[in-house]
């Protein structure tokens, strides 16, 4: 029911992020991820952050968005 | 002359001279699916296994997953998509709020040509009621701040959305705003899936198991499926919504149910863990209190809603505003309350396919896009043919 | 643009036509180029206005005899916002009309251009889209012969609409239609697909967000018309623009009578598109494109078409995506990653982005 997408997290000031989602950058609330710093990998929902992945994980589900698509195109425009 | 051009990224370059004799599997699931063929042709018995996801409905059916599982095996829609488990009468208040004057209504997506029984929230605003779509209920916190009119969100939605309408409320009341009321049907799962094993209706679905939600299990953890696997004995396997994960999650539900075993496993752990999500739970708890909801098809289910604290009563729009509970019927005809509880399949629904489309959706399977009647609709080859032959009582033996 | 099947339309009851509150009103989604806009069509403008060449619902419409067949065609813009990344209303207005008549196989001759302006607009917003509507033209080697201006008082338009007529010629020779699609047939995209619709609703409803997406409006009438000079037996061509690539493909099975089939593998999509259509919750098929076109072929010419087009800036990606099968059902398909298939649904109209 749910759609939830993984991107990176480029800054945060308090309650404010802004992560990064292969090039495209969009505001985040991160109050549900306490804690979290710029470069660890978020599922993002409607606009808040839901909980943090590793980014092996994120590329992975990156990889399976377009089956055929390698992992290391997925990880294109988001510099580790 | 052939040119050996550089392609963007994400671009095959197919130069085929001759077109393929049927679809065929990428090399990434062929192995998954020989798997789940081995076992399920050892198993020899027909398993349905039930998902309770919206997300998981669509995504199934948008890549045709009916038709490349076994014969025996079986994947079907549970109470799992937030639009079609709104009751009538929560959807009508909705449309009546938008009504008012005076009122900016903001509401996700997904709600905005939901059927109430007279009209929808997009025939509200052709009628000049001022409706928006939003992103993020925190736009709609945004947008109280600059305007004197009154805001009300509306929201449906599960464990996983739920929270994001919390923090809206924590952050209306830390900015003071007098404006700012929600308008929530915010549900549980659990309950829910609780009331469909134990007070089940004659005709309810054999379910050898679920596939569990992903993102909902994200927020409440892997713990909170326990008691569906201790006292009712069914497996619960958590599972992505890429095709290749629903796979992988069905073939490990199919093991289980192939060795008689009831177990609790996680097959997204990069997101979900054991406890879930602990500060959203506590938003969810600060705001919110569990309560008896009431669910198109399922009837009322105790402990199933969250209904807002008596410290946030000020942002409840229903008292706010004092919009009065409208009755509640289901549109005539309409079984989408035994699709949902899967005990109908769309096909055996008399308005199926003619007067209930897309385009004229009488009930909400059919309007929200994770709707299994809209599902069945847009995907399913044979819709053209409505008796279509399989209802779910078929492989229920 | 197209027409409604009469099955479905049929069917609608009062009672359906009721729940959904929609009587007597038109919704935005009726002009989203998906099933409303069909129903438009078939229940308001046809039956007063049809004849033969307006019920074939072609890009353009098409009269005379060979030689000296000439298309007509025209179109409205209201996009908001004026400005987006990779184009304006103005290179829109040029592109959209020039495309209609290209994949109608016509070589541009001349544009009509309308502009309605709205009290206040500032004159430095008109020029800025008249420069792109020039710049726009140039590229595509096509001339404004004729237009007019209309002033409206405030708050009775977006600020300007922009309306664009175009007339061509069809060379001798040339025959495109469904009707001439055959069992084995390529389908061939020439570039991938969603970035305008994508790049446009970032701009006017995301606004917070940075994305790199950019319009890929663009005039494909002289790639086209190089390749159907070097390949006349191109069976039909069509621009997936409002519908996306969904109310194509569906149009196009239901006009021919025959299965349309497309490989999900094999549509060309960016993943920044990908991306951005996931965190919306759309489906890249359902989004609008402006410097696109399917070009169905027989398959032995399909090599040459694709080296044809690869040597255009507009065509750098073209790829076959699909094929003609025999069944005659008149629908559309998708063959999926898991060996899966499902039909293919025209969209409904509006594009809202979803969270569930």
């Amino acid at each position: 029911m749910c759609l939830a997408i993984p991107a990176k997290l480029i800054r945060c000031e308090g309650d404010d992020g802004v992560v990064d989602l292969h090039g495209m950058q969009l505001p985040v609330n991160l109050q549900l991820t306490p804690g979290v710093r710029p470069g660890q990998w978020l599922l993002i929902h409607a606009g808040f952050s839901i909980e943090t992945i590793d980014r092996a994980d994120a590329v992975k589900t990156f990889a399976l968005v377009k089956d055929l698509q390698d992992a290391s195109c997925a990880g294109n425009g988001v510099q580790p | 002359m052939t040119r050996q051009a550089v392609l963007s990224p994400g671009i095959t370059g197919d130069r085929r001279s001759a077109p393929p004799t049927g679809p065929y599997p990428a090399d990434s699931v062929k192995k998954d699916l020989a798997e789940l063929e081995r076992i399920a042709a050892h198993i020899g018995r027909a398993l349905s296994f039930m998902e309770v996801c919206g997300t998981h409905t669509m995504s199934a059916f948008r890549c045709g997953l009916a038709g490349v599982l076994p014969d025996n095996i079986r994947l079907i829609s549970g109470p799992g998509c937030p639009v079609c488990v709104t009751s009538q009468a929560d959807i009508d208040q909705i449309i009546a709020a938008a009504h008012m004057p005076d009122v900016i209504l903001c509401t996700y997506g997904d709600m905005l040509r939901v059927p109430g029984s007279r009209g929808s929230l997009e025939s509200a605003r052709m009628a000049g009621a001022d409706v928006r779509v939003v992103y993020s209920a925190m736009h709609a916190v945004t947008l109280a701040q600059s305007t004197t009119r009154q805001v009300i969100f509306a929201a449906v939605g599960f464990e996983t959305t739920a929270p994001a309408t919390a923090a809206a409320v924590m952050a209306a009341r830390r900015l003071n705003l007098n404006n700012f009321s929600v308008l929530t049907s915010h549900k549980r799962i659990i309950p829910a899936m609780r009331a469909l094993l134990s007070s089940a209706p004659v005709d309810a679905p054999c379910v050898d198991g679920f596939l569990a939600p992903g993102h909902v299990s994200v927020i409440i953890g892997t713990a909170a499926y326990l008691p569906i696997v201790r006292d009712f004995h069914k497996s619960c396997v958590i599972g992505g919504f890429e095709p290749p994960q629903i796979i992988s999650a069905l073939t490990q539900l199919a093991q289980l149910a192939g060795e008689n075993k009831a177990e609790l496993l996680n097959h997204y752990p990069e997101a979900v863990r054991p406890e879930g999500n602990l500060a959203a739970q506590q938003l969810l708890n600060t705001v919110f209190e569990p309560a008896a909801a009431r669910w198109r098809g399922l009837g009322v289910i105790d402990q199933s809603g969250l209904i807002l604290r008596m410290e946030y009563a000020d942002f409840d729009a229903r008292r706010r505003h004092q919009l009065c509970t409208p009755e509640d019927h289901e549109p005539r005809g309409c079984i989408c309350g035994r699709v949902i509880s899967g005990a109908a399949a769309p096909g055996e629904c008399p308005l199926f396919g003619s007067a209930c489309t897309p385009v004229n959706p009488i009930g909400p399977c059919m309007v929200s896009s994770e709707g299994t009647c809209s599902a069945w609709f847009k995907y399913l080859p044979n819709h053209v043919h409505p008796n279509r032959g399989w209802s779910n009582q078929e492989v229920c033996t | 643009m197209t027409a409604d099947t009469p099955s479905q339309s049929e069917t609608l009851n009062g009672q359906a036509a009721a729940f959904a509150g929609r009587r007597g009103r038109i919704a935005l989604a009726h002009g989203g180029g998906g099933q409303l806009t069909d129903q438009l069509l078939q229940h308001h403008i046809l039956p007063k206005l049809n004849n033969t060449v307006l019920g074939d619902l072609l890009d353009a419409g098409i009269v005379g005899r060979n030689p000296g067949r000439v298309a007509l065609t025209i179109d409205s813009y209201v996009v908001q916002p004026l400005f987006f990344p990779g184009g304006d209303i103005g290179r829109l207005a040029v592109t959209g009309t020039v495309n209609d008549l290209a994949v109608a196989g016509a070589l541009p001759t001349g544009l009509a251009l309308g502009l309605i302006l709205e009290e206040g607009l500032e004159t430095v917003v008109l020029d800025s889209v008249v420069s792109s509507i020039s710049t726009a033209a140039e590229e595509a080697g096509v001339s404004v012969i004729t237009g007019d201006t209309k002033v409206v008082g405030r708050g009775q338009a977006d600020g300007m609409y922009v309306i664009t007529a175009g007339i061509g010629r069809i060379p001798p020779g040339i025959q495109l239609h469904p009707a001439r699609l055959e069992p084995g047939d390529l389908l061939i995209l020439t570039g991938a697909i969603a970035e305008h619709g994508l790049a446009v609703m970032l701009t006017r409803d995301m606004p917070e967000v940075k994305s790199q997406l950019r319009s890929d409006a663009a005039p494909l009438n002289i790639m086209l018309a190089d390749i159907l000079r070097h390949v006349p037996e191109i069976r039909f061509m069509r621009d997936p623009t409002r519908g996306g690539l969904a109310g194509l493909l569906t149009d196009l099975a239901r006009q021919s009578g025959r299965r349309i089939v497309i490989e999900e593998a094999l549509i060309p999509i960016k993943p920044e598109a990908q991306h951005a259509a996931a965190m919306l919750g759309l489906d890249p098929l359902d989004i609008a494109n402006e410097g696109k076109a399917v070009i169905v072929v027989p398959a032995d010419k399909s090599e040459y078409v694709l080296d044809l087009l690869r040597g255009n800036p507009n065509g750098l990606d073209a790829c076959v995506f699909g094929h003609v099968a025999g069944d005659n059902d008149g629908l559309a398909e998708m063959w999926t990653h898991i060996g899966g298939r499902r039909l293919l649904q025209k969209p409904y109209g509006e594009q809202l982005p979803r969270i569930c």
